[in-house]
């Protein structure tokens, strides 16, 4: 199988590889899997009090097409909402990489680390918010 | 039963009459009546097939014998001077056969098989094991750098063995689960899927541990 030159350019020069500090409470994390294939896929997003992505890192264990997905969608959520990040659809990421059928589950495997961080980083921030009145004060 | 049902379904096995005799076949993959091969997916499942019970714990060199024993008896061979159903018909058994034993060989196979007998469909969709995928991105980084030093290359090692010896592990204790299940206990299916789920990314980086590690020994 051929892979497409987007995808090729992502996996040989990856954006935005590497860690966040998964304990900072304006990171969230994301980790999934995909059993199938064995690819596993760890994405984190560090989010501002105005819930703008500011950074992205991403830790991919797979194959071109996982590594590219992942890559992408890094790129893709800086500088977005978490709101606006949540749009991303997979079918995005098929159509920018040229992806063909039996690598349409990579590309979920990368919205789903998405989805995943986002949750990660609302559920602790509920938490903090509930923890301390002062924060809620400060977002509203 | 709805008294408008076609005749055949009235017959007591769930296979419908002889293709060529048109008389009850009996439950062998023969005819009773006129001995021509017949369709064997119809028997029932692949536990059936090979005359075992349905359970998680096989005897693999049992299983060969009945294996080869049978596709002897559906070779295509012995059919080619035969009538076109025989000859298509010898050539889907022997299919359905091959698909039957790699499916019982292999525990996650015969695993999400019985799973899917037992209890309808094959879920797969258990909690996330979230310690071991930070184990595998953790080999994922060692398998990816260019040169590794002697130590990165005895974790490697370790990692591997370690990998191969957990998935043993899990698979061996999902016949004691299974035997839950087939007895009636509904709560082990989620333990069995759960480790089912681990065992596949188990073998799938033991896999690619063990390829990385030949292709650097080759290289040497």
């Amino acid at each position: 199988m051929a892979y497409s030159d987007k995808v090729i350019d992502h996996f040989k020069n990856p954006r935005n590889m590497g860690s966040l500090d998964k304990n900072d409470d304006s990171v969230g994390t994301g980790i999934v899997g995909a059993p199938e294939c064995g690819d596993v896929m760890k994405l984190q997003l560090k989010i501002n009090d105005d819930n703008v992505i500011e950074d992205a890192k991403f830790k991919t264990f797979g194959c071109g097409s996982a590594i590219a997905s992942s890559s992408l969608a890094t790129e893709w959520v800086k500088g977005k909402t978490v709101d606006e990040a949540l749009e991303i659809k997979n079918t995005d990421i098929v159509n920018e990489l040229s992806l063909p059928p039996v690598k349409i589950h990579c590309s979920v495997l990368a919205e789903d680390a998405l989805k995943a961080a986002l949750a990660d980083y609302v559920e602790k921030n509920d938490k903090k918010n509930l923890q301390g009145a002062d924060k809620k004060e400060r977002v509203a | 039963m709805p008294v408008n049902d076609s005749p055949q379904t009235e017959t007591s096995s769930a296979r419908s009459l002889c293709w060529s005799c048109r008389q009850d076949t009996g439950k062998g993959p023969f005819c009773k009546h006129c001995i021509k091969i017949q369709p064997v997916d119809e028997l029932g499942n692949y536990f059936d097939l090979f005359d075992l019970g349905k359970s998680f714990e096989i005897d693999q060199n049992n299983l060969k014998k009945k294996f080869f024993a049978l596709s002897r008896k559906f070779h295509p061979d012995y059919y080619s001077s035969g009538q076109d159903e025989e000859q298509k018909l010898a050539r889907d058994n022997t299919a359905y056969l091959n698909h039957a034993l790699s499916t019982l060989s292999d525990p996650v196979q015969r695993a999400e098989y019985l799973l899917s007998l037992v209890s309808g469909s094959y879920a797969n969709s258990p909690t996330p094991p979230q310690e071991l995928f930070e184990e595998i991105l953790e080999v994922g980084e060692l398998l990816e750098s260019q040169s590794l030093s002697i130590d990165e290359n005895t974790r490697l090692t370790h990692a591997g063995e370690s990998f191969r010896q957990r998935q043993n592990e899990l698979a061996d204790s999902l016949a004691e689960l299974f035997s839950q299940l087939l007895g009636g206990n509904d709560g082990a299916k989620g333990e069995i899927e759960s480790r089912l789920n681990q065992i596949k990314y188990l073998r799938k980086t033991g896999a690619r541990i063990e390829t990385a590690l030949m292709e650097k020994d080759n290289h040497e």
